[in-house]
């Protein structure tokens, strides 16, 4: 099979679809029907010498490739992924994911896949992400970004114990970046009017036990 | 020179001239004299003598007191004698050069005045002061101008030719001009002086001569009407001015003495006769555009200055007159501080906290009746009756006799208005313990609508009442609030049959859709519809039955049911109740349900037994039947003992398939009331009295009678307040997020902060939306993809259409 350069082919592309390709759909026709398996995926990062529970990439990956659902690629999400990625082999792809690192660091790129972990992590027919879930993709996402992340994930499983909504969780990305270790200079009223409810309690109640603390 | 000559012999002829006819000859006779001396010397030697004679033995009495006499003038000198005089002037000035005499003749002119005014007039006027020397001034002036008058017709033909053609002044300004600077320039400041020490007479209640002051005022005025200055200048620089600055001194001190002497309702009286004064004598002597300035300076002296101080004298002051219903005094005060700029604003703010006080003094006493019942009773969620009754009416009187100070002290004036709705909306906002006022005034509407109210009132006083809780819901801010409690006590009223009176209750509904909108009352007015309907359906019902009865020859159900229909979602939402109905009542229920399947096939019927008036059964006592109206479970359970003699409550929850709770709510009324049909036998006796557990035995209490014949087990209606609180909740909720939306769809892209703003002040009317909710229903649009956030501005919000 071809190894490194070469040029970019379908049909190649195909053959590295196969190789991972569930058995069960194998039989299928209409290229709709197929799809990748948790179990292909799991083959599959493990070909490229990536740990899917606990390295991020992971997630640039299923976000090039739109994954809809958490186990499962679909053909037309791999092979549009692939083909964006301009990849139609392994070895092709193992060289692309420095870059792919690289825009866990950036944070224009890491907006975009961060907004995309929600898509990705929540139950598909429910319009928020459960709090477990959210608690730990934040902890995947924001662990090095955020110093207040675990204050956040205490308070919410303390007051909020309910789903996190998709708006809520957008914000907190940039409110991670506006307050980042100390919520000094918060204004609920003016220029910090607009955070979603969840964020003014949160910091509401920071700020109570940072008084009470100094009492 | 014949015609001049001629002349002189007719003065001489008429040498009995009045006098002030005298003056004005003399100079003419002199001017023409000294004129034709240097022509004809010898000739005029007679004629001059002839007016130094006149001089000499002037009859001045006419001088010293006339007034009247200035007509003669006219009279003395004839046609005959003008022709002359004019001719004269005519001839010289028509002469061909260097006999034209007309340069000569118009000098001559002003030189008569100067000398007139010099020789006669300065000496007589010099020689006096004060009050003199204006009638003096009075007559000169007065003189001057009739002189100026003859002299100018005599002349005219200097003014029709030479001066026309010079572009010199008319002979009419040269005489005006003689008299202000020879006459008026000496004599203005003596003027002004003597004319305000009679005004300052007439201030200390003596009477002047009004006439001699409107004369002396028109001079100043008309020393002014010079084309060259300003109209009005003389007027104003030379008496107005100092005039305004003296009266503003005068009532300055006035004032000091006053504020310190007078009560504030006696200060009132004061200054409202000064300023009634001041108007008339404006119009009586001096220049109406003095008004507004005089006005001016007494209001900002008497009113304006001593405002803060007058308003609060101790005992007399302006919350004096409050306190004790001076509404004259009070209408004065508004009367005289209007006229000065923001001078109400402050008596509109003592009237303010007045009402306010006024008012929570009402909740207050309510209050404390609640604490010192709540003792006795060991509850307070509900205020008794009475104390209900009694607040709103008071509230009620409370508002009736202040929004009457607003139209009679205060002409209903729009600062008065506003100062006494503040009022309003401060306490009427206030709870009475956890009740709210919007509770209060539903509950007050009850109580009058329901049938058998305590007193008996006439149709026009329940109007007049309700009447005044729709004015009073006015300033009530959430208003959703008494609409739920209102709607849930006339679905009391009317499911119980309680209503005493359906004209009167659409009478409430249309004066509430009147103040609050349509969206309002709609769901009120669809459950009194639904009523309406059942009545008219009910008998349809009778007649299926009979017919279909007739046809297949069964018989009729030996149990009468009266089914109400509600509209799903106007009503209040009740709990329906599975449970198990006896024999009787489920042969009517399946017969209605074939009635009704029949006739609205596509409809579907949910009971709910609880919310009706109940079940009537006839009970044979061991004494005597009574018949006794009850709930539909209270019913069933009691037709149970038809077949058992004692029954646990467990076995009663199984055969009816309630559970205990429903026991415990709905027993209490027919076994610890006084109405005891049922009796308890706790099945441990160390329970507390009157708890209902699963192993107590209950029995039937054949032994039970009362007075009357017929029992009507009364049913707990109260509202839930907290049940109430969450619906509420609820629906503003629901509310916020709609209005959200609308906001939105008409604006498609706005920020944050406006769309809190526009929704606050959509549903401001209905109640007042909170910022936190606000902004959480804004994350629910989010939610629900009605709107997106701005990714590029996190405070800017998008319509999605």
């Amino acid at each position: 099979s071809s190894s490194g350069g070469g040029a970019f082919s379908e049909s190649t592309l195909e053959t590295f679809f196969q190789k991972y390709q569930s058995e069960e759909t194998k039989k299928e026709t209409a290229t709709d029907k197929k799809e990748i398996d948790a179990e292909g995926i799991m083959r599959f990062f493990d070909d490229l010498g990536i740990n899917p529970e606990s390295d991020l990439v992971t997630l640039v990956l299923a976000n090039k490739m739109n994954a809809q659902e958490m186990g499962k690629f679909t053909h037309e999400e791999f092979t549009s992924g692939m083909r964006q990625l301009q990849c139609d082999s392994m070895v092709k792809l193992k060289k692309k994911i420095p870059a792919m690192r690289q825009e866990l660091v950036d944070s224009y790129a890491f907006k975009a896949v961060y907004e995309y972990a929600f898509r990705f992590s929540k139950e598909e027919n429910q319009k928020a992400l459960n709090l477990d879930t959210a608690c730990a993709m934040w902890e995947l996402l924001l662990k090095d970004k955020w110093s207040l992340l675990d204050k956040w994930c205490d308070f919410l499983n303390r007051e909020h114990k309910k789903a996190i909504s998709g708006d809520t969780w957008n914000q907190i990305l940039d409110f991670s970046r506006a307050y980042n270790s100390s919520l000094f200079g918060y204004d609920a009223e003016g220029k910090d009017a607009a955070w979603p409810v969840l964020i003014d309690e949160f910091v509401e109640e920071q700020l109570e036990k940072l008084k009470e603390g100094m009492k | 020179m014949q015609q001049q000559q001629q002349q002189q012999n007719e003065i001489g002829k008429n040498g009995d001239l009045s006098s002030l006819g005298t003056d004005f000859e003399m100079c003419l006779t002199r001017l023409l004299t000294s004129l034709s001396l240097s022509l004809s010397l010898s000739k005029q030697q007679t004629g001059i003598q002839k007016l130094k004679n006149l001089l000499d033995n002037p009859s001045s009495k006419n001088n010293e007191n006339n007034g009247e006499n200035n007509g003669n003038v006219v009279e003395e000198i004839n046609a005959q004698e003008f022709m002359i005089h004019y001719t004269t002037c005519y001839d010289m000035c028509t002469q061909k050069p260097p006999h034209d005499y007309s340069e000569a003749l118009y000098k001559k002119y002003k030189e008569v005045f100067e000398e007139y005014i010099d020789s006669v007039c300065i000496p007589a006027l010099k020689s006096r002061s004060g009050e003199f020397l204006l009638r003096e001034l009075d007559l000169r002036w007065k003189n001057h101008d009739i002189m100026v008058r003859w002299m100018s017709r005599f002349f005219n033909y200097l003014d029709r030719y030479y001066i026309a053609r010079h572009s010199y002044a008319s002979l009419k300004d040269v005489g005006m001009t003689c008299f202000r600077d020879r006459v008026y320039k000496t004599l203005a400041g003596a003027m002004k002086d003597a004319t305000l020490t009679l005004i300052d007479k007439e201030r200390e209640g003596e009477q002047i001569d009004r006439a001699l002051v409107k004369s002396i005022v028109s001079i100043f005025v008309q020393m002014g009407s010079d084309p060259n200055s300003e109209p009005l200048q003389a007027y104003e620089l030379d008496f107005e001015t100092p005039m305004l600055n003296v009266t503003a001194a005068h009532y300055k001190r006035q004032a000091a003495v006053w504020i310190e002497e007078e009560s504030c309702p006696n200060y009132l009286v004061l200054a409202e006769g000064c300023l009634d004064m001041e108007k008339d004598r404006v119009q009586h002597y001096l220049h109406p555009s003095t008004e507004p300035k005089l006005m001016s300076k007494i209001e900002h002296e008497i009113l304006a200055e001593h405002e803060t101080k007058l308003l609060e004298k101790e005992g007399s002051g302006v919350s004096w007159l409050l306190n004790n219903d001076r509404k004259e005094d009070l209408a004065r005060l508004f009367r005289l501080f209007t006229r000065i700029p923001n001078g109400v604003d402050p008596i509109a703010k003592a009237f303010k906290d007045h009402v306010t006080e006024r008012g929570l003094e009402l909740v207050e006493m309510a209050t404390q009746s609640i604490n010192e019942e709540g003792t006795v009773s060991g509850k307070q969620q509900a205020l008794p009756s009475t104390v209900e009754q009694s607040f709103v009416q008071d509230i009620i009187k409370c508002h009736d006799k202040y929004i009457a100070f607003v139209s009679e002290c205060f002409n209903d004036d729009v600062v008065f208005q506003r100062a006494f709705k503040d009022a309003f909306e401060r306490f009427c906002n206030k709870s009475i313990g956890e009740v709210t006022i919007a509770e209060l005034l539903a509950n007050f509407c009850h109580s009058v609508l329901k049938k058998g109210g305590k007193e008996k009132l006439t149709d026009e006083v329940i109007e007049d009442h309700l009447e005044k809780i729709v004015k009073l819901l006015a300033y009530i801010s959430d208003k959703d609030l008494f609409a739920e409690i209102a709607k849930q006590k006339l679905a009391t009223r009317l499911l119980q049959d309680q209503s005493a009176s359906e004209d009167l209750e659409r009478s409430l509904l249309s004066k509430l859709k009147q103040c609050n909108g349509a969206q309002f009352t709609m769901k009120m007015e669809s459950m009194v519809s639904d009523i309406q309907m059942a009545k008219e359906n009910n008998p349809k019902y009778v007649e299926w039955l009979k017919e279909k009865s007739a046809k297949n020859n069964e018989p009729m159900p030996k149990t009468d049911m009266n089914v109400t229909i509600l509209a799903d979602g106007s009503w209040p939402t009740y709990t329906v109740m599975a449970m198990t109905l006896p024999e009787e009542l489920t042969e009517c229920v399946k017969k209605y349900e074939e009635f009704y399947e029949n006739t609205y096939a596509s409809r579907k019927l949910t009971w709910i037994f609880g919310a009706g008036s109940g079940v009537t059964l006839n009970i044979k006592f061991a004494q005597k039947p009574i018949e006794i109206s009850c709930s539909t479970l209270q019913a069933s359970i009691l037709l149970l003992f038809r077949e058992f003699d004692s029954l646990k409550v467990e076995e009663i929850c199984e055969k009816m398939g309630v559970g205990i709770d429903d026991l415990r709510e709905e027993l209490p009324a027919i076994m610890f009331s006084k109405f005891k049909l049922l009796k308890h036998q706790p099945a441990n006796p160390d329970e507390k009295k009157r708890t209902i557990n699963a192993l107590d035995v209950i029995t039937f209490n054949d032994d039970f009678t009362d007075k009357a014949r017929k029992i009507k087990i009364p049913k707990m209606s109260k509202v839930d307040r907290k049940k109430v609180n969450e619906i509420v909740d609820q629906d503003r909720d629901q509310t916020i997020l709609a209005a959200v939306v609308r906001v939105m769809k008409s604006r498609k892209t706005m920020k944050h902060g406006d769309i809190q703003l526009e929704v606050v002040n959509s549903l401001k009317k209905l109640f007042l939306p909170e910022v936190k909710k606000v902004k959480k229903m804004i994350e629910k649009a989010i939610d629900q993809e009605y709107i997106e956030r701005d990714p590029d501005d996190k405070m800017k919000f998008r319509y999605l259409a």
